[in-house]
């Protein structure tokens, strides 16, 4: 049984990695076409990558938008957590569901039904409402890890900020935003990659602007030279530091702060 | 010159969750200065009425007055209370200062006067050497200390403490209790205390009220509930009680299930209720009383203390002090017990 799973495990994180794996030798060729495993190794396509002013427009929207659904996504995320946490309505569990259902929901639909609303409000093309869609699919992320937080957190510690004299505005910011600050960065990071990597909707609705996944993929269609896998590899390493730098955050100021106002001790 | 504390009223206070009543016709008034307790079981609805005082629940109905004046419509940040919670509820992302200068801040107090207000409620708790620490860095009576400093600090004329206490083990409570009851005389202000410990109840109030079920059973001096409890519940919440029934009365004499004829304190002549006898007001006596066989015999270092069965079944625990020479009665030995003049309290209900 040990073993089945042992073994399990290692196939899952190959099929995970090995496409890095071929990824990586593909990126650095010196040759025009993707061969595998490259005869010369060099730098070329990436420096292919920051020649190209297509390219670099398109990582340069990818990061606008993706800034702007992340801040989107934190403040309406965070303000629903609070309704779903501390509120008491009728068809709360309802309206849970609805905020995580964009991960849920198959994407294409998804993307379909913002591409019919946009096209009525003429939204087709428009960065902000691109920056909006994409907040859509990351907010669940948000709604997630802040609601998890929020529903750990101690609120006399608020009321203890009420009665001493803060309103509630004030008390939110002071003392239980500090204490979310691990979470929603750890949201924070997730739903900017959840903005970056998308492709399906913004192929709906960006109607003809590319972002770096879109770039890639109209790439794809047309020739197909090693800067595709030499992006991927940026993308990728990107990921990589911006999640551990998240993670790393996180767990320092978990450590520090939440021990002692978790209300499960 | 205004008085340092408040005075407090409750006047019909109701709060439901649904259909269960957490506070029915709650009506309490707290002099100024004055140190009142509530006491009573868990979920018997002291922290309700201590939050709708606070502002952080909505009554149903009735009213409460600080000075005369309704501050049911005021929110709650405008009350100026101070209050102290159970665990502390200390700002985990500020230090000792930061946290008894919390309160300063919102009212807007130049730095330096907060600096200096601060360190001065933290002299209070002998804490002004650690002004630096986080509040994880801190042992439990450390952080009540800070949680009572930051309470304190804005001078408010009302203090609330909900179980400040309860996360303590007993020997700092006991040395707390002593330090909470004096700076309270320092300082002056109302004090509504709640507790589920009778013992840091009868040792603080001036007053307290025990509570059952959402209402007050009985409010009064420490002594008037202990001497004279009003119920059952009550004899049975302060300190210990043997409670008998009553089964009728013969003359001017109460008849008790289990042990016979009793002469009730005051006279009283009743047919029904119960009849509350305090382990210390049952003595050993040498000749007359009621025989009773001992059951249980345990050493308590300055006293012995007993379980006896009467000879009509009822069961009765006293208290004897030890004195030099005299023998313990052992278990299964037969003996006699009486009781002191005016210790059998008659309970009506
Ligand atoms: N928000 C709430 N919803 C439902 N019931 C509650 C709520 N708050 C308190 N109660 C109930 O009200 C009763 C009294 O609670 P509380 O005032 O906290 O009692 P105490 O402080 O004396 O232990 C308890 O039985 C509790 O379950
Ligand atoms: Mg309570």
């Amino acid at each position: 049984m040990r073993l089945a799973l042992g073994l399990y495990f290692a196939l899952i994180v190959a099929f995970l990695i090995l496409p890095l794996l071929f990824l990586v030798p593909i990126s650095l060729t010196e040759s025009q076409f993707l061969e595998f495993p490259p005869q010369t190794l060099s730098l070329r396509w990436y420096a292919a990558f920051f020649e190209d002013p297509t390219w670099v427009s398109a990582a340069l929207l990818s990061f606008r938008v993706g800034i702007g659904a992340t801040l989107l996504s934190l403040v309406a995320g965070t303000l629903a957590s609070i309704a779903l946490v501390r509120a008491e309505f009728p068809g709360r569990s309802l309206l849970n569901a609805i905020f995580i259902a964009p991960l849920i929901l198959p994407t294409v639909v998804l993307a379909l039904a913002l591409y019919i609303v946009f096209l009525r409000w003429r939204l087709v093309d428009n960065v902000w409402a691109l920056t909006v869609a994409h907040a859509i699919v990351a907010m669940p992320y948000v709604v997630l890890l802040v609601s998890a937080n929020l529903r750990r957190f101690d609120v006399t510690i608020e009321r203890a900020a009420r009665v001493l004299g803060a309103g509630p505005v004030r008390a939110f910011m002071l003392v239980t935003l500090p204490f979310l600050t691990p979470s929603l960065f750890a949201a924070g990071v997730l739903a900017f990659f959840a903005s970056f990597d998308e492709l399906i909707i913004t192929l709906f609705v960006s109607g003809g602007a590319q972002t770096l996944p879109v770039r890639i993929w109209n790439d794809l269609g047309l020739k197909l030279d090693p800067t595709v896998p030499a992006v991927a590899v940026m993308l990728t390493a990107v990921s990589i530091v911006g999640m551990g730098i998240g993670e790393t955050i996180r767990r320092r100021n978990e450590r520090r702060y939440q021990s002692e106002t978790s209300t499960e001790t | 010159m205004t008085a340092k504390g408040a005075s407090i009223e409750f006047r019909e206070v109701r709060k439901t969750y649904g259909d269960f009543v957490a506070l029915e016709r709650f009506t309490m008034s707290v002099a100024q200065g004055e140190f009142m307790t509530l006491l009573g079981p868990s979920g018997s609805g002291k922290t309700t009425a201590l939050n709708s005082l606070a502002g952080f629940v909505d009554a149903d109905s009735g009213d409460i007055l600080i000075d005369g004046v309704s501050i049911t419509r005021m929110p709650t940040e405008k009350r100026n209370i101070g209050m102290v919670f159970q665990n502390y509820s200390l700002f985990p992302h500020r230090d000792v200062l930061g946290n008894v200068a919390f309160p300063l801040e919102m009212r807007g107090v130049a730095k330096a006067e907060i600096v200096r207000r601060s360190m001065k409620a933290l002299e209070m708790v002998r804490l002004d050497g650690l002004a630096k620490r986080m509040p994880h860095e801190l042992s439990g009576g450390q952080k009540q200390r800070v949680a009572f400093a930051r309470a304190v600090v804005f001078e408010p004329r009302v203090l609330l403490m909900d179980e400040p206490l309860g996360a303590l083990d007993l020997k700092l409570r006991e040395a707390m209790q002593l330090e909470i009851k004096q700076y309270q005389r320092e300082i002056g202000c109302t004090v509504i205390y709640v507790t589920h410990d009778q013992g840091e109840a009868l040792t603080l109030s001036d007053r307290l009220a025990v509570m059952e079920k959402g209402a007050i059973r009985q409010l009064g001096a420490p002594e008037e509930l202990y001497d004279r409890p009003n119920s059952r519940f009550v004899a049975e919440f302060i300190g210990s009680n043997n409670i008998l029934a009553v089964e009728g009365a013969a003359g001017d004499d109460t008849l008790v299930s289990g042990l016979g004829a009793v002469r009730l304190s005051g006279g009283a002549r009743t047919q029904r209720g119960f009849v509350a006898i305090r382990p210390e007001h049952v003595r050993r006596s040498a000749a007359a009383g009621w025989p009773a066989t001992v059951r249980q015999a345990v050493f308590f270092g300055d006293s012995f203390r007993y379980l006896v069965e009467a000879e009509a079944g009822a069961e009765i625990s006293f208290v004897e002090p030890r004195r030099a020479g005299a023998a313990a009665a052992a278990p299964g030995e037969t003996i006699r017990i009486e009781f002191d003049e005016g210790g059998l309290i008659h309970l009506p209900e």
